[in-house]
């Protein structure tokens, strides 16, 4: 055996491995974090290993069948775009994205010749099945062990974070939204997911009279907002000033609390200890979470997360966030 | 409808799992082994992986850090110019973001092989499995990344940036005005806001074919305050790597020597770049599109930035534009 293979071998016996290949799973925010919190459960499982993540994105391969339109042509930028995303798992030794495919087979071969603990599995992996939204080892391993690993803020946002909260967010309370607006972008995808801006508009319009010290963060895309929201006194986007995912995560991941439709931000907001209150949850992930339709909470939420399963309308976000807005409060004040 | 929609495609689903996936099972092992044995086989042979650049750094929160990296990344390409893809191993920091480095690697357009530990010794670790002649050990990369690098005109030209950044960056500058010149503008963060704007009112009110672009997130301005001739990119949405796309595709630039600035320069467009002030990179510039200056004469910027557009007017290829 040569040196090469056996520093791979070496490494693969000391680190859990979590792969990723946009081949057969999809570029996407939302099921980024789901895996994130499978191979920390995996890695849990065997020894609370370090973990190196390696994603697996070829130029010359077209994204998987339901997202034809990433091709060569834009796949850099869907992947710098959702890079802040893997920066948010603790334990992390290496983060690794390889373009080159004899490269990652050499790491994933030190991984077959060690049977070294990995999410997927190794047999999943080259059977190109791995249902990203998934939640069923991640319910199993709390009902186990009552305990769930969380994700955290992505290294390297921290100071400028702070500057945007300094110079536009003063001594507001922070609230991070997110309205899935897919119909507004480049890419419309499950359309029927994507929320009521009216609903949104109206609820924000009056919100700046009820919670006027509340400072409603718009995250997402670019794309995904109509001009109308710029205009309210009462919201900030920050990708309006310079800022990007990675500031966004961390807002969220440092603790403001989380309003906004189910979607990629949502479930940033599931696997943190940030309150939420996650809106619109789509009846046909029931099964894919393990939850009936309607029920208020995952089974691994804290106090202060919840789930609507309802069409927003303006009076329904308001009185969703009533709660959260005194849970929120009672958690900032340690109780 | 909807329905049978949803039961075909839950069908097919069940045979990809039961029946499809077992025959990907095999061909997919058996590529992977081979692929991956073949890939260590040559770089245990020739000491590293071939048509590779390997470059690695500790990524640090020191000024300049992001340019110094931009222009050893430039210099590497200009000596390996067949080089096919870019092992970037990176030791990450708590406190500055790495896609930064990120973008300015997607810059030379090359398949990017981005690889990013949070410790030196985690990146020698792994640099054990990917290069058989030199082992990079933690002092090493260390000192590599504060080196000292300068850009010659062989680095003009190694931009090879991503085409839909590009599109964007392109099409972003004519919706301003297809027919416009356009100036990229850095200044130090701690020059003061009437300072910029003043020097900023003045270059549009004697340059009226030009329009100026703040690549850099410029977030000390409000825009409300800024010429109308004057356009902040950050502020319309995009990231880093558009932005120096962007700087690739203006035609000019005069202010700081940051990383916007070092890619008009390779770019070979005219640049007047102010290298010896508190936030410069300490990368050194000997290319004939370049004019540096080390401080701000005369401590004045309005006067500075008109000199540098009247000495493009005179001696930069854009001559044309003036006449």
């Amino acid at each position: 055996m040569n040196l090469i293979i056996a520093a791979e071998v070496s490494l693969s016996r000391k680190n859990a491995l979590g792969i990723l290949d946009f081949g057969y799973a999809p570029y996407a925010l939302g099921d980024t974090f789901t895996w994130l919190t499978n191979v920390q459960i995996k890695a849990h499982l065997h020894g609370q290993k370090p973990i190196d993540l390696v994603l697996i994105s070829l130029p010359e391969k077209r994204a998987r069948w339901h997202q034809p339109y990433i091709t060569s042509y834009n796949q850099v930028q869907v992947m710098e775009g959702l890079l802040p995303a893997f920066l948010t798992c603790p334990s992390v030794n290496s983060l690794r994205i390889f373009q080159s495919k004899n490269k990652v087979s050499q790491r994933i071969l030190g991984a077959i010749l060690t049977h070294a603990a990995s999410w997927p599995t190794l047999k999943s992996h080259f059977k190109r099945l791995l249902d990203p939204a998934s939640h069923s080892c991640i319910n199993a391993f709390y009902a186990k062990h009552k305990w769930l690993p969380r994700l955290q803020a992505p290294a390297g946002f921290k100071s400028e974070t702070q500057y945007f909260r300094s110079r536009y967010i003063g001594q507001r309370f922070p609230i991070v939204i997110n309205i899935r607006q897919r119909a507004l972008t480049h890419d419309p995808a499950a359309l029927h997911r994507d929320s009521s801006a009216d609903a949104w508009y109206d609820f924000l319009a009056r919100a700046h009279r009820r919670w006027s010290n509340a400072a409603f963060i718009l995250v997402g895309g670019f794309s995904e907002w109509e001009r109308r929201f710029a205009h309210l006194p009462n919201v900030i986007i920050p990708r309006m000033f310079g800022f990007g995912l990675g500031h966004e995560l961390t807002l969220l991941f440092e603790g403001a609390p989380f309003f906004g439709t189910s979607s990629g931000f949502s479930a940033a907001a599931t696997f943190s200890n940030t309150p939420y209150a996650i809106t619109k949850v789509e009846h046909q992930t029931a099964a894919n979470i393990g939850l009936p339709v309607g029920s208020e909470r995952y089974p691994f939420a804290l106090h202060h997360q919840w789930l609507n399963w309802e069409n927003e309308t303006g009076s329904l976000l308001s009185d969703l966030f009533e709660r959260l807005w005194l849970a929120a409060d009672a958690n900032r004040r340690g109780g | 409808m909807a329905k049978a929609t949803v039961v075909r495609i839950s069908n097919l689903k069940l045979i990809d799992q039961y029946i499809l996936s077992y025959a990907r099972l095999p061909f997919h092992f058996l590529e992977t082994s081979v692929r991956g044995y073949w890939n260590a086989l040559l770089v245990h042979q020739r000491g590293a992986p071939p048509n590779t650049l390997m470059l690695a750094k500790v990524v640090s929160r020191e000024p300049g850090d992001p340019e110094r990296f931009l222009a050893q990344l430039a210099v590497a390409m200009a000596k390996n110019p067949n080089c096919k893809e870019i092992d970037l191993l990176l030791v990450g920091h708590d406190d500055f973001p790495v896609t930064v480095y990120s973008a300015i690697a997607r810059m030379f357009g090359r398949r990017l092989n981005f690889q990013l530990f949070w410790s030196a010794q985690a990146l020698s670790d792994v640099a054990k499995a990917l290069t058989a002649s030199s082992v990079l050990i933690s002092e090493d990369i260390h000192k590599s990344s504060r080196d000292a690098v300068a850009l010659t005109s062989a680095t003009v030209g190694t931009l090879l940036p991503p085409p839909l950044s590009k599109n964007i960056a392109r099409e972003y500058l004519k919706t301003i005005n297809p027919s416009s010149y356009f100036c990229a503008i850095s200044f130090r963060y701690d020059v003061p806001t009437s300072e910029s704007i003043s020097a900023l009112t003045q270059a549009v009110e004697c340059y009226p074919d030009w329009h100026f672009v703040m690549l850099n997130d410029a977030s000390y301005f409000d825009s409300e305050e800024l010429p109308v001739k004057v356009h902040l990119p950050s502020r319309a949405g995009f990231d880093v790597l558009t932005r120096l796309c962007i700087a690739a595709e203006v035609d000019a630039f005069i202010g700081v020597d940051d990383i916007y600035g070092l890619i008009t320069s390779i770019s070979g467009k005219p640049a007047h770049l102010l290298t010896g002030v508190g936030s410069s990179s300490g990368v050194s510039l000997a290319l004939s599109n370049v004019h540096c200056s080390a401080g701000l004469p005369h401590n004045d910027l309005p006067q500075y930035v008109n000199r540098a557009l009247s000495k493009l007017r005179q001696e930069s290829p854009v001559d044309r534009i003036f006449a």
